[in-house]
């Protein structure tokens, strides 16, 4: 799955997190985690966001002869 | 333990989108959360980005300045000038360069462009011959070489054959419907290019022998219908992936505001193309709609000592735009020339040396954005040709439209809803 959206307990309503202190202010990437309402990983293989090809980012052409 | 660089963008309903280029990660959180500028990840081991000094395993060779077409937005202005070829040894030279700079680091297969200047299969004899060299180079390496060439597409059925039977690449430029491809690209007699085009690319896939891919330039004209041209390019021919770009104001389209686009306009409908091919499982790609592979890059593009061209003059160049010495650009870009009478290239190690400080590092307003690790600072070229001398150090001109793109982007991985542009 390219992106793992997960329910917390009513995120999306004003001052749902408000009762959780320990989400008020995070220091890790995990905490973040943690808090967040939906997270998407960008550097999984299904990602095919425009790009990934042309490793040189060439604005000229979009043959890519490199490896 | 490392820390990582994180990015706050406020978005509606009081939420924020969090964004952490270093682990390619994107989180929606309620904006009441407060999130410092670096966190730490227990896992996360930086890696430093590998640029070998002048080792150069593939190049372009930009065979000529002459074309069968006059497109309007020619950054070339090809067919305008007095002809010139690449000298053959020139070219050799060059094949020579990537071959042993692939043995001395190991890598297995040296790569080599055919592009334009102008159009390269109008150099027949020349583009026959850099094959047949590749070929024994090959043979007295045992090294593989993929060979790419760059094409309008116009081009004679005998020679659609000798394309398919020798390169493994080719990129067509098509500029989408057949109509708006017609004003944009007219042959040099004033008739429509299109048709032609569509032959040989049914030929080219139908031969099955040759990766084809599409680079479309977008412009006043055709921009409206850019989603329109997807479906129809994916209809017509599948699975080819299809490069945008818009145009840059430089050579034929210089002087022609009726064609030039604006950023924020190319950006609406680049938005709601890129959904529209996501939906129909069209592969598109555009220089700064890049997110995941890149992260490690600090260059827009080859420029800062990676691109190792070579034009029709001999110039050794850093971009395949700058390809004379008569452009006012070449100050900047070109770091070597091939010397006929040595038959050697000399590369000028200072203008390398300087070449390769074109990074986003060295652009100070750049530093605390977001958008940097996509944007990269953006294209040197169209920076040099807007503020000179001082280019280097300067944001994009489109800055603005660049970030808005890049937080598209990203609201649409979050699977959120396009916002307003």
């Amino acid at each position: 799955m390219r992106r793992s959206v997960r329910s917390m307990q009513a995120p999306q309503k004003e001052g749902a997190l408000i009762s959780r202190p320990n989400l008020r202010g995070v220091s890790t990437v995990d905490e973040l985690e943690s808090a967040s309402i939906a997270t998407a990983d960008l550097s999984d293989p299904a990602f095919k966001l425009a790009g990934e090809a042309c490793c040189d980012q060439c604005c000229d052409d979009y043959v890519c002869s490199s490896d | 333990m490392t820390r990582v660089r994180t990015y706050q963008i406020p978005i509606e309903e009081r939420r924020k989108i969090v964004y952490i280029p270093e682990l390619l990660k994107v989180y929606l959180v309620n904006d009441e959360i407060d999130i410092p500028e670096y966190l730490i990840d227990e896992d996360y081991i930086p890696s430093e980005p590998s640029r070998p000094i002048l080792r150069f395993p593939r190049c372009d060779l930009i065979l000529n300045n002459f074309c069968n077409l006059r497109c309007i937005y020619c950054y070339s202005s090809a067919g305008e000038h007095q002809r010139k070829e690449m000298p053959l040894a020139a070219a050799e030279k060059a094949i020579d360069r990537v071959a042993s700079d692939c043995q001395i680091t190991g890598l297995k297969r040296f790569g080599v462009t055919l592009t334009g200047g102008g159009e390269p299969l109008l150099s027949h004899k020349l583009v026959e011959s850099i094959v047949e060299y590749c070929r024994r180079k090959r043979e007295e390496t045992g090294l593989a070489c993929k060979l790419a060439i760059v094409s309008n597409g116009n081009f004679s059925a005998q020679t659609c054959k000798f394309v398919t039977d020798n390169f493994n690449n080719v990129s067509i430029s098509v500029d989408g419907l057949p109509d708006l491809h017609d004003r944009h690209r007219p042959t040099a007699t004033g008739k429509g290019s299109f048709a032609p085009l569509e032959r040989n690319v049914d030929r080219l896939l139908s031969s099955g022998k040759i990766d084809v891919g599409f680079r479309m330039t977008i412009s006043e004209i055709n921009v409206e219908r850019l989603s329109e041209a997807l479906v129809f390019l994916h209809r017509k021919w599948p699975g080819v992936v299809i490069g945008l770009e818009p145009i840059e104001k430089v050579g034929r389209c210089a002087d022609k505001n009726t064609i030039a686009l604006d950023p924020m306009k190319f950006v609406k409908h680049f938005i709601k193309a890129l959904r529209i091919a996501k939906k129909y499982g069209i592969q598109i790609r555009h220089s700064l709609a890049t997110l995941k592979p890149l992260i490690n890059e600090i260059s827009f593009c080859g420029v800062n000592g990676k691109i190792f061209a070579i034009d029709p003059e001999g110039n050794i160049t850093s971009c395949t735009r700058v390809n004379s010495s008569c452009d006012p650009l070449a100050q900047y870009f070109h770091y070597g020339k091939y010397d006929p009478e040595c038959d050697q290239l000399v590369i000028d190690i200072n203008a390398y040396l300087y070449l390769r400080n074109l990074t986003v590092n060295s652009v100070p307003g750049c530093k605390d954005c977001f958008a940097q690790y996509s944007c990269k600072g953006d294209c040197c070229h169209l920076k040099a040709g807007v503020f000179g001398k001082n280019f280097a150090h300067k944001k994009s001109p489109k800055c603005h439209a660049n970030r808005l793109l890049i937080i598209e982007l990203l609201r649409m991985e979050m699977g959120l809803p396009a916002g307003e542009i």
